[in-house]
């Protein structure tokens, strides 16, 4: 008898783990442990949690797993990156176009969100490899994201805008690593970001389409 | 003897029990430490839609003055002429040239026209520039010929010539075989080009 209270008393904060919420309140993290405490300074805040069965970040080549209640709080994900779509599309391009070019901003069900839960500061970064299909192939170097300094408007646009700066632009080969929009100290909250890319020198090309992988880095 | 046993076996497991909840002890400062990377990846897809095939010339090509019974060739330099090919299929393509006679709107006695069997064209004088990044690979210039039959400015083979170029400073050449009877004045021949 007293075996198994024991082994329920070591499972109960395991059960109890789970984000609560109702229709008006929501409850983002808790725990159950033996104690916990929380401490202020001028400068610093503290907490601490007592008697939590498992702490600690666990990880294979698939996944990756971190246990305790302050893994998930401030000390633990601070910044969190969420892109709506694993496939963009781009208008349609009529070879012999007079631009000679594609620029594509992505639309709001494409956007990449950018959740910051810190006070450091952060960048958005992206690179392009080569468009290829099974005649085309259009290098790296050939493809561009398109800023031009302006967070809330214009080829690149975020919002809110609030302590974000979006790369001057007009334009940058992603054959190199990119700056989209960079966060500081002050940024805070969710930032939906809609990137514009732009794919030149087409006229030569075969009618089909092509596919290239965007990288998109948080950091 | 029983109860020391048990007394010793009960501290042994509290002392574990305490020991390991020490251990389960977490805390963070709130002071901002470094994150991982976050990386996505997004395929981005780009749809070609096929376009036309077209040929654009000067509207005059305009030869030098030739003197009346003095046999001799009159030149003409057509500086620009440009390709383009849109269709995205890489089938390759052929322009040609045709003539008609040169003729004189003069009812006067004499000989009022030069046949276009004495209008050559040479292509190879002029030079193949590839336009908005096309590649001039695959693509030859035709061969000096008289325009009485369609004869090729130049050629592309199939996977080549996709996209926009120029095709400058072919030379023309009116061989004039220097009958006196030539009535003077202005002669004029159309040319037509095709792109096949």
């Amino acid at each position: 008898m007293k075996k198994c209270l024991f082994i329920l008393i070591l499972l109960f904060p395991i059960v109890s783990l789970a984000a609560m919420s109702s229709s008006n309140y929501r409850i983002d993290s808790d725990v159950v442990g033996a104690a916990g405490n929380q401490s202020t300074s001028s400068n610093y805040q503290m907490g601490d949690t007592l008697g939590e069965p498992i702490i600690g970040d666990s990880s294979s080549s698939n996944y990756q797993g971190k246990f305790g209640f302050w893994q998930m709080t401030s000390g633990g994900s601070q910044l969190g990156l969420n892109c709506q779509a694993s496939d963009v599309y781009m208008m349609d391009y009529s070879l012999g176009n007079a631009n000679n070019y594609s620029k594509y901003l992505f639309s709001s069900s494409e956007k990449c969100s950018v959740t910051d839960n810190s006070s450091a500061p952060w960048s958005l970064t992206v690179n392009a490899s080569n468009f290829i299909s099974a005649k085309n192939n259009i290098p790296n170097s050939n493809v561009y994201l398109v800023t031009d300094g302006t967070a809330g408007s214009g080829d690149t646009i975020t919002n809110p805008t609030s302590d974000i700066i979006e790369a001057a632009g007009p334009e940058a080969s992603l054959d190199t690593t990119r700056t989209i929009i960079s966060g500081g100290t002050s940024a805070s909250g969710t930032y939906d970001n809609r990137p514009s890319v732009e794919l030149k020198n087409l006229n030569n090309l075969y009618s089909e389409g092509v596919t290239g992988i965007v990288t998109i880095t948080l950091q | 003897m029983k109860t020391k046993r048990q007394k010793i076996r009960q501290q042994i497991i509290a002392t574990i029990v305490v020991f390991f909840m020490f251990i389960m002890v977490s805390g963070t400062v709130d002071v901002m430490n470094g994150n991982a990377a976050t990386t996505v990846y997004m395929n981005l897809i780009q749809n070609f839609v096929a376009g036309t095939m077209s040929i654009e010339c000067m509207p005059d090509l305009v030869f030098n003055d030739i003197a009346i019974a003095a046999a001799g060739n009159s030149l003409a330099n057509m500086t620009v002429f440009n390709i383009r090919d849109y269709r995205g299929s890489g089938a390759g393509w052929n322009v040609t040239a045709f003539s008609n006679d040169l003729t004189i709107a003069n009812s006067a006695v004499g000989v009022n026209n030069i046949s276009n069997a004495s209008i050559a064209m040479n292509p190879s004088t002029a030079i193949v520039i590839g336009l908005d990044g096309s590649s001039t690979s695959g693509i030859t210039l035709g061969a000096a010929a008289y325009l009485n039959y369609a004869r090729t400015l130049a050629y592309s083979t199939a996977n080549n010539g996709m996209g926009n170029y120029s095709i400058n400073n072919a030379t023309f050449n009116i061989v004039y075989n220097g009958r006196a009877d030539q009535l003077a004045g202005t002669y004029q021949a159309i040319v037509t080009f095709q792109i096949n």
